[in-house]
């Protein structure tokens, strides 16, 4: 066994090759602590403690499928009146919520930001008794159908926008044209479920009823919606997938009954499917992560095969002091504690280096990927992340002292002094150095070939064009405020008359009103069901948005076949990017 | 004439190369009494270090017999030879080999660090606090041997080999590397040692300090030894 003798040599043995001892800190350190953070990333996602929402086993989200000849076209968009049966449905669910997640412009504080917002029935924020700071929840009052105007606020937003003022209460925020009076905040520790995407904070929670959702689309079955879901507790004991099997028979009788008569219901069917809440919020993000963290693995394989040379270049300058204490009674098991001692001793130094640089970074993480992997918010280095990294060392301590002890001699060690110096008793042999630098070069290599083929990809996507030019093209957003409940027709002029208003402005040359930017990430297209003849046989998924006559002169688009849309049309047009045949 | 402490015999030592065989030690009758100060010399390569090494368990004899106490040794596994290398012999070199790392203090103490029967730390403590103050360096304990003279050193030495109270102290060209001064002190404690009990082999090239032992052997060939103070090869 160590003994408290043998460390304190080790320590007064390193005190002298300080720039060993660094080099070796440094390099495992740094290997290790990229492995440790991606080993506390990975727990936390894949180990890690339950979600912290109370019965988080019987969460779950609900979002519509749609199939067309028993083919997925269309995932995770909802019919709007399919959501509210849903959510009326009270066979399989203890308590359900209707949510809505989207973006809007708080009109009335300074510089009216653009926020993300969740619509919400009442039960959405009691599903996960979100804690508050201040005020309360919704109530059932506030329900669906009561339309009152009343906001619960999230932390931050209380901390960014308020300044933390205990008289927030009094006060409201204004979307379009009406004012949300506020009546609570979020405490500053409630984790808000990532069912949507990653790393999306919610800034203000509003009433379902608000949601901007046109009132066509409301009772029509037709229109498949994103951003749109339900979520629920299922009641103890029921098995989430006949719920959903039953949820999907029911909603596809009433979309078929909903869309009787019409030719394109008949291939078609509808699926709700209950998804568990650590499903949705993990997503592919442990895909990435495991990956990443085999990469680090073979970080640390390359720092250690650079360790191995350093330490076994170390044990042959030491070879004379080992020879010493051969000649005084040292059996090997001594020489082996008395190298573990030393090479432990690094090793721990190591860690504690790994474990420091696995807090920073896994704070830096938090900045810089919450949009790409989930559950970042609850990231902490936790026990296990602690113990693992220990363990790493301890393992790497045995190992790197096994390497060495297996390359000394002892007999020729035993010969050492008697000899004058002559022989010698640690030699690295030629097949370990060359094993060591083959592995350390094939290593490089290999993440030098990944590396390169993950940059070659990136870099051709990134620079790829886009079809069109986009210099001096630029994307004006508009908050349509109160014209959201008015008529197609008062929004089509109002807009007009927006762009007619930038044309005489003298540095725009010309301006086009659409519904999204040419390549839009946060708001997706509409997505359309296109046939080629009237018998709508084999229909195709195509997406879709609504732009003017100027919009594809201005991009400079080219077209396949035909003529771009111009302003005297009447009736539905498409431009189509692809020809179908 | 008391029981021998070591006894050899027809020790022979065979150094193997691909290209040839050499002979280091032929046949080599040897035995070593309790109390007895034996000097070995001769010319270089004639085998002094080989033997002194075989005696010290340092080394395996090609042939032959050898005893400690009573106890065959003469083909020992490397833990064997250890265990008794630490019990019951004692070095002193020509270049003293202290561990530059650590203090004279746990220099000295090496040698109770590899007992089978750990020693508590007060009963060693306290002996290697009183083996220092013998020598007079127990204001020296905590210096690094780098620090210290080269008689101050091979003080050090000799104290670290006598701690474990080993049955033989054998001494390997004690004053190679110092003056004569330093030379003569180091050789007075050896004697001194031998009167007080302590039984020793010694190597030497020097003639003068050759003289002290109680019986000087000389090798003159690797199979041939000269007895001119007393037969007991």
């Amino acid at each position: 066994m160590i003994k408290t003798k043998d460390l304190s040599a080790a320590l007064q043995s390193l005190n002298r090759v300080r720039r060993y001892s660094a080099t070796i800190i440094l390099t495992l350190g740094i290997a290790l602590g990229a492995l440790v953070t991606l080993f506390n990333l990975n727990y936390q996602l894949l180990a890690a403690p339950l979600l912290p929402y109370p019965d988080e086993d019987r969460l779950y989200v609900i979002n519509g499928n749609l199939y067309q000849n028993k083919q997925l076209r269309l995932a995770n968009n909802s019919q709007y009146p399919a959501l509210v049966e849903i959510y009326k449905n009270d066979t399989f669910f203890e308590s359900i919520a209707l949510v809505y997640f989207w973006e809007d412009v708080i009109r009335n504080l300074t510089g009216s930001p653009r926020v993300n917002v969740s619509y919400v029935s009442p039960e959405y924020l009691q599903l996960t008794q979100a804690p508050l700071a201040l005020g309360r929840q919704f109530n059932t009052d506030e329900g669906l159908d009561s339309r009152i105007p009343v906001a619960v606020i999230s932390y931050q937003t209380w901390e960014q926008r308020f300044q933390r003022s205990p008289n927030v209460l009094e006060q409201s925020l204004q979307f379009g044209e009406v004012d949300f009076r506020i009546i609570g905040v979020t405490a500053k520790g409630f984790i808000e479920p990532q069912i949507y995407k990653q790393g999306r904070q919610t800034a203000v929670w509003l009433p379902w009823d608000f949601n901007d959702t046109q009132e066509t689309h409301r009772n029509n079955w037709r229109g498949f919606l994103p951003f749109r879901m339900v979520t629920a507790k299922l009641k103890a004991g029921i098995d989430p997938d006949s719920a959903s099997h039953e949820l999907s028979t029911l909603m596809d009788a009433q979309d078929q009954a909903a869309l009787a008569g019409r030719s394109s219901s008949i291939e078609r069917s509808v699926e709700y499917r209950l998804t568990p809440f650590t499903d949705k919020i993990l997503g592919d993000s442990t895909t990435r992560t495991l990956m990443v963290m085999g990469g680090t693995l073979v970080l640390l394989l390359i720092a250690c095969a650079n360790i191995t040379n350093l330490i076994l270049s170390r044990a042959a300058k030491q070879q004379r002091n080992m020879a010493i204490q051969v000649a005084l009674g040292a059996h090997k098991k001594h020489i082996f504690f008395a190298l573990l001692s030393e090479i432990g001793l690094l090793m721990l130094v190591a860690a504690l280096l790994a474990i420091l640089l696995t807090a920073v970074s896994s704070e830096a993480l938090k900045v810089i990927a919450a949009e790409q992997i989930s559950r970042l918010q609850e990231l902490t280095l936790n026990w296990p992340t602690l113990l693992f990294a220990l363990l790493c060392a301890l393992f790497l301590a045995v190992f790197f002292a096994t390497i060495v002890s297996r390359q000394i001699n002892y007999r020729v060690l035993n010969q050492m002094l008697q000899s004058s110096g002559k022989g010698y008793g640690v030699q690295i042999s030629p097949l370990i150095r060359k094993v060591l630098i083959s592995s350390q070069v094939a290593m490089t290599c290999l993440l030098i070939v990944v590396s390169l083929q993950i940059f070659l990809h990136a870099n051709r996507l990134i620079n790829q064009p886009f079809g069109f030019p986009l210099d001096n093209v630029q994307v004006l957003t508009l908050n349509i405020g109160n014209l959201r409940s008015a008529s197609a027709a008062e929004r089509e002029s109002y807009l007009k008359a927006i762009r007619q208003r930038l044309l005489t402005h003298p540095k725009v040359q010309n301006a086009s009103l659409s519904l999204n930017t040419p390549i839009s990430i946060s708001r997706p297209l509409w997505t359309t069901s296109l046939s080629q003849d009237a018998s709508r046989q084999n229909p195709v998924m195509a997406k879709t948005t609504v732009i003017d006559e100027n919009y594809l002169s201005i991009l400079g688009m080219p077209r396949v076949v035909g003529r771009h849309i111009n302003a005297a049309g009447g009736g539905p047009a498409y431009q189509c990017r692809r020809v179908f045949r | 004439m008391s029981k021998p402490i070591l006894h050899m015999a027809g020790i022979t030592k065979v150094f193997n190369t691909e290209e040839m065989e050499t002979h280091a030690l032929r046949g080599v009758d040897l035995s070593i009494y309790l109390g007895e100060f034996v000097s070995i010399c001769g010319p270089s390569g004639c085998g002094k270090s080989t033997l002194l090494s075989i005696l010290g368990l340092l080394d395996l004899p090609t042939a032959g017999s050898y005893q400690i106490e009573g106890t065959e040794v003469a083909q020992l596994s490397l833990s064997e030879a250890a265990t008794i290398r630490n019990e019951k012999v004692g070095f002193i070199f020509q270049s003293f080999n202290l561990i530059d790392e650590l203090s004279v203090y746990d220099n000295i103490a090496l040698p109770l660090r590899y007992r089978r029967q750990p020693i508590p730390h007060a009963e060693s403590d306290k002996k290697l606090k009183e083996c220092l103050e013998k020598v007079g360096m127990s204001h020296r304990a905590s210096h690094k041997p780098n620090q210290l003279s080269g008689g101050q050193q091979q003080r050090i030495a000799i104290v670290r080999a006598l701690v474990g109270t080993p049955s033989l102290l054998l001494v390997d060209e004690p004053t190679g590397n110092l003056d004569s001064r330093n030379g003569d002190a180091v050789m007075e404690m050896l004697r001194q040692l031998n009167s007080d009990g302590t039984t020793l082999c010694m190597v030497t090239h020097d003639p003068r300090y050759a003289d002290m032992a109680s019986r000087l052997l000389h090798i003159s060939t690797p199979q041939l030894v000269k007895e001119p103070h007393e037969t007991a090869l």
